[in-house]
């Protein structure tokens, strides 16, 4: 795996106020990699820094470890924040500024506002698009370079439902073709739904990171329902993995210390002499570890 | 070329281009042609026209002279809203953020300033040019008329001599002058566009800088420190292409000192100097 961006000890101060605080992560070639963190934890920042618009006020990042590279993000595609352009230009003139900058033909031009469906409107002016197609025209900005990389930062922020799905299953799509993507959002469930790896961010610190996958089978819970769950309750206390019982809806949510399958608890319980109404696998949702790490 | 490219369709579509380069182009004409052709005063019972160059030399002097101030309203503006509407839109943001690198994104206001300022001259030049062969098709002044019309003006007894308009190459040496100090007054508003990032502020800063050169001579000549003013910025611009003697060119007699070396080195460090600091500025400060 070949590194794409590494992060070492990145830090941010305005004035008094530390933005981002000793931030190192790594991202790697193929990674959807998802930044999360509440409002105001220095995501914007952090992508801000990565993309030479703010200065670090310490540590260093690098682009496939090339300083060449570092300096010149041509072959990057970014968005960060609101979608800006010319707002008294149309769109297409908009990226024909864009290609310029970049170095790349304008024949492409066409073909990313088809791809974000805007070739109807490509001669109406800037400030005439709806934010759901300023956003996509910013993604079309992105893509005309055809990058390797992606940094995306809040891509669905202020869409309708509608736009939110349209671009997600944009960003899917372009995933699927193998580029690395690098994604802000405080909204858990896009993260969940888009990302192969995650780190999470509070007050400019790193509280975790790692991969979607790890997060979703890291708990091993169950959701039992009998005719007699008081009965349940004291015979799943015997089962040698037991680790902890709630109760949610009268219904038991139970936690196991290995790696259970359902099989075997209902093998269990029907040596119990119990027998179960209901069996479900839980998986925990990005969201509910989100909530656990935020809250220590 | 691909840089200035660049620009150039970024500021086509921008309206304030679009005013004041047309206003440039429209009414540097008229008032450095036509008003001297057609603006008369009756001595005498004949026409007398104050205005209107008696030589080549005086016709290359006032046209270049003229549109130093042109340049610096017109043309310093659109320079001047250029770079702060980049700032206004964000756009500056974003150029960096599709990998423009900031290195590139100064070169290529650089260029746009160099290009602006080139296609001045070349168009000045062309006026000169236009207007001196203009103004040489008329009868030549009488001698005679300008002594009584400054008379009438100051009520001084003044020498005149009826001059010959000479050829074309007398004083066309002032379209080096006036490409000189517009190169000043174009480094000054690139500084002050990038310090001040909004337009009027900077527009502000631009103006009160001359004038409180101006007001900062008068104290300084009070307080017999008056040489230090050929080394502040806006006067040392103004210094290379000066100021006629208004009696002079009113009856169209002005005949140019030689290039004022002193001021133009000035000028050309201090250009230097201002385009080294909206550089410093430009690295030191987070782009937001």
């Amino acid at each position: 795996m070949s590194v794409v961006l590494e992060i070492k000890n990145l830090t941010k101060k305005f004035g008094s106020f530390t933005a981002v605080n000793n931030l190192s992560l790594t991202v790697e070639k193929g990674n959807v990699f998802g930044i999360l963190g509440p409002n105001g934890s220095g995501k914007t920042t952090t992508l801000g820094m990565v993309l030479d618009v703010l200065n670090p006020s310490g540590g260093s990042y690098s682009w496939y470890g090339d300083s060449q590279v570092t300096n010149n993000r041509k072959k990057i595609g970014s968005i960060l924040e609101h979608p800006i352009f010319y707002p008294e230009l149309s769109g297409y003139k908009n990226l024909e500024i864009t290609s310029l900058i970049k170095g790349v033909n304008t024949s492409r031009i066409d073909e990313v506002l088809t791809r974000v469906d805007l070739i109807q409107r490509k001669d109406s002016p800037f400030s005439s698009y709806s934010l759901g197609m300023k956003q996509r025209l910013a993604l079309a900005a992105a893509l005309l370079s055809n990058p390797e990389v992606l940094v995306l930062d809040e891509p669905t922020n202020g869409l309708d439902p509608e736009g939110i799905r349209q671009m997600r299953e944009l960003i899917i799509s372009i995933a699927k073709e193998g580029k690395t993507i690098i994604i802000s959002s405080h909204i858990l469930d896009e993260i969940q739904k888009m990302c192969s790896h995650y780190a999470i961010l509070k007050h400019g610190k790193l509280l975790k990171q790692g991969a979607i996958e790890d997060i979703l089978s890291s708990k091993n819970q169950f959701l039992l329902d009998s005719n007699n769950n008081e009965e349940l309750k004291s015979k799943i206390n015997e089962h040698p993995s037991f680790s902890s019982i709630e109760e949610s809806e009268g219904k038991l949510k139970i936690t196991f210390n290995d790696l259970m399958k359902g099989s075997e608890i209902n093998q269990f319980m029907f040596t119990q002499g119990i027998v179960l109404n209901e069996l479900t696998e839980l998986k925990t949702s990005l969201e509910d570890e989100f909530l656990e790490i935020i809250k220590k | 070329m691909k840089l200035l490219q660049i620009e150039y369709k970024k500021i086509v579509g921008n309206k304030s281009f679009k005013v004041f380069s047309i206003m440039f182009l429209v009414f540097l004409p008229l008032i450095a042609i036509l008003f001297p052709i057609y603006w008369s005063v009756p001595i005498g019972g004949e026409n007398f026209y104050p205005f209107m160059p008696t030589s080549y030399e005086a016709a290359w002097y006032s046209v270049s002279f003229i549109s130093s101030w042109f340049c610096f309203f017109l043309l310093s503006f659109i320079l001047i809203y250029h770079i702060t509407n980049e700032y206004n839109f964000r756009t500056v943001r974003q150029n960096i953020i599709d990998g423009q690198t900031r290195t590139e994104y100064l070169k290529a206001k650089i260029f746009l300033m160099l290009s602006i300022l080139f296609f001045a001259t070349l168009y000045v030049f062309i006026i000169g040019l236009v207007g001196g062969l203009i103004f040489s098709t008329f009868e030549p002044k009488d001698a005679g008329m300008i002594q009584t019309f400054l008379k009438t003006f100051n009520g001084l007894e003044t020498e005149v001599e009826t001059q010959d308009f000479g050829v074309i190459t007398d004083g066309m040496f002032n379209i080096v002058r006036f490409f000189i100090q517009n190169l000043g007054a174009f480094s000054l508003a690139f500084l002050v566009a990038f310090l001040a990032k909004r337009g009027i502020l900077a527009i502000l800063i631009f103006f009160g800088l001359f004038l409180s050169e101006k007001i900062g001579e008068i104290i300084l000549k009070v307080n017999e420190f008056g040489f230090v003013k050929d080394y502040l910025p806006t006067n040392a611009f103004m210094d290379v292409l000066p100021y006629p003697n208004l009696m002079e060119l009113l009856s169209g007699i002005t005949s140019p000192d030689s290039m004022n070396w002193k001021a133009v080195v000035i000028t050309i460090i201090y250009s230097l100097l201002f385009i080294f600091f909206a550089r410093l500025l430009f690295f030191k400060r987070d782009i937001t």
